[in-house]
């Protein structure tokens, strides 16, 4: 009897761990074929001389030697660093205002929450042509509203001085609210007590605000950084649709330079070589991340 | 009893006249923020009502002169609209199916059938997180070109999309961590009962993940609504290609279209995700919280 049970207990164990590897096979098959197999071929085929056809030959680094010889892709980096600068001077600290500020609101909160999140949800494409349109130096709204301020019109993305810093300040537009609505969540579980408790002890609202608020959101702001960074080195649908790159590579992209490789010119080797390189920044910047949200958890 | 809803300025601070200034004057800035991210939204419509005359006035009208729905006509009528909504429909569908079916069986696994050597494959699927997807886009093209010992080209195909869907660490990770938070005992109870891991898990742990199967459902809907670059990349035929796709290709670019019809076309692409957001604000809030990301 005893040996019975023992016996459809072995059975049970070997059941589930059998079906503890077939339920988890699918996800296994899916990561090697487009997750590990895509980095390992990556780098294979940087060193490679690859046609659309897929005929290939071992080329050594001479993909690389192209890559470094052709001024646009120093360009490309040259415009990350510019666009992550930018976008870190106009958007860092502008979603934590927000959020701390929206959290203060003793009524119509919703509003406030729905109201900047809501470009997050709009697609790209709809997002691109709009903003393309609101640029438009003559028929834009934005050159109305510098006007009324008896400010200069500016050329937006016509010029390419003021090309990026535009790009910026779209993506500003489209993002900052999701990044908001994160640090609100945060804000969200301190305790009122907490407030209370530090207002009969004497605190102003700036040593409040220093010391219950900014902790609260510190963890949360270090992630958010690299996330930042991590996004605007991947820019690619919107300088394609609005400007390809131009004018005279203001707006070239890694990623778009990858795609013309790729696409236009259709050396899928160079390509190759060029997503090599921004893999190891981004895994690098990747790692900081998962650091810093481990800490952070 | 602490005050109900106060945050870092309270009841008390308000009643100094500087404190009050101050937290109005951030308030009023606050509904500057809220108008400026509002108000381009708004502009799409707005400028899909204006005339093929009025939109093109120097400078632009705040508002139109009169409301001019022609522009809607003359889309739609262009435009096949409702193919191309279809294509994205069953382009979500597939993406849909096959990323819940693999990552609830995977997170299940792992977190409650625990095999030998699961550390090491979820392991795995964190480092993924690491790995930037549109910068793997050549190899990816390569791979969808010829698959693997399969020999299939998928490019121009859903499945170039649907096969990987379920590759997602995020996802997996995210319904781990909740099924994590399920009793173990529930799950015992069932197997003791007689239960196969397969029907415990329908039966069982399905039926109490809904809320985290909605806020995934939502987050897959809005990502495949709006994707664009890669569905651009891989799907050649134009009649196959997902609505913004299509909208870009066949409205934005081509000549037939005025700025009004274009804008029009970008209205009635952006109701859906907005309409989805609304209804399930609820879901999208508690995605935020429980993963920290948003969508």
């Amino acid at each position: 009897m005893v040996e019975d049970i023992k016996a459809a207990n072995m059975s049970t164990h070997a059941r589930k761990k059998l079906m503890g590897y077939l339920f988890l096979l699918p996800a296994v098959v899916s990561f090697l074929y487009f997750v590990w197999y895509p980095v390992v071929l990556t780098f294979i085929m940087s060193f490679q001389s690859v046609n659309l056809a897929g005929a290939t030959s071992f080329v050594g680094i001479a993909n690389f030697k192209t890559l470094f010889a052709d001024p646009v892709f120093a360009k490309a980096w040259a415009n990350a660093g510019q666009f992550t600068i930018f976008s870190l001077l106009i958007g860092y600290l502008l979603p934590v205002v927000v959020a701390i500020l929206i959290n203060e609101v003793r009524f119509g909160q919703a509003f406030f929450r729905i109201s900047v999140y809501l470009p997050t949800v709009a697609p790209s494409v709809a997002v691109s042509i709009l903003w393309l349109w609101l640029f438009d130096p003559s028929l834009g709204l934005l050159n109305k509203i510098l006007g009324w301020f008896n400010l200069p019109a500016s050329q937006w993305l016509l010029s390419s001085q003021s090309a990026l810093p535009s790009l910026v300040l779209m993506a500003t537009w489209s993002g900052f609210g999701g990044t908001a609505i994160i640090y609100l969540a945060g804000l969200q579980g301190v305790p009122e007590e907490l407030y209370e408790a530090a207002e009969i002890d004497g605190a102003g609202i700036w040593q409040r605000a220093w010391n219950i608020t900014i902790p609260q959101l510190k963890p949360v702001m270090m992630v958010m950084f690299i996330m930042q960074i991590l996004g605007t080195m991947q820019v690619f649908a919107e300088p394609f649709i609005m400007t390809g790159g131009g004018p005279n590579n203001a707006t070239m992209t890694i990623l778009l330079l990858i795609y013309r490789y790729a696409y236009t010119y259709m050396d899928m080797g160079v390509a190759s070589a060029a997503s090599l390189l921004l893999f190891i920044v981004l895994s690098i910047l990747s790692f900081i991340y998962f650091k810093l949200e481990n800490r952070a958890a | 009893m602490a005050e109900k809803g106060r945050a870092l300025v309270g009841k008390l601070d308000l009643k100094r006249p500087m404190v009050r200034a101050g937290y109005l004057i951030m308030m009023i800035l606050l509904v500057v923020v809220a108008l400026a991210t509002l108000f381009p939204l708004l502009w799409v419509f707005i400028s899909s009502v204006k005339s093929s005359v009025e939109i093109f006035q120097v400078p632009p009208s705040i508002w139109p002169q009169e409301f001019n729905w022609s522009s809607y006509a003359n889309v739609w009528s262009k435009f096949n609209f409702l193919h191309y909504f279809g294509n994205t429909v069953v382009f979500i569908l597939g993406i849909w199916i096959i990323q819940m079916l693999v990552i609830t069986l995977a997170a299940y696994s792992l977190s409650k059938l625990k095999p030998p050597g699961h550390q090491l494959i979820m392991f795995g699927f964190l480092a993924a997180l690491m790995v930037p997807g549109l910068a793997m886009m050549v190899p990816k093209y390569v791979i969808l070109q010829d698959l693997p010992l399969f020999g299939w080209n998928l490019l121009d195909s859903y499945w170039a999309f649907w096969l990987p869907a379920g590759a997602n660490a995020f996802n997996i990770l995210l319904l781990k961590t909740f099924f994590d938070g399920i009793p173990d005992d529930l799950i015992d109870a069932a197997t003791i009962d007689g239960a196969t891991e397969m029907r415990t898990f329908w039966q069982i742990l399905l039926p109490l993940s809904k809320p985290i199967l909605a806020t995934l459902t939502i987050f897959i809907f809005l990502g495949a609504w709006n994707n664009f670059m890669w569905p651009y990349i891989v799907i050649s035929t134009t009649e196959k290609q997902p609505l913004m796709v299509a909208i870009y290709d066949s409205v934005f670019k081509s000549a037939v279209f005025a700025q009004n019809d274009i804008m029009a076309a970008i209205t009635i692409a952006i109701i859906p995700p907005i309409v989805v957001f609304f209804v399930l604000q609820k879901y999208i809030t508690q995605g935020i919280t429980l993963t920290g990301i948003k969508g």
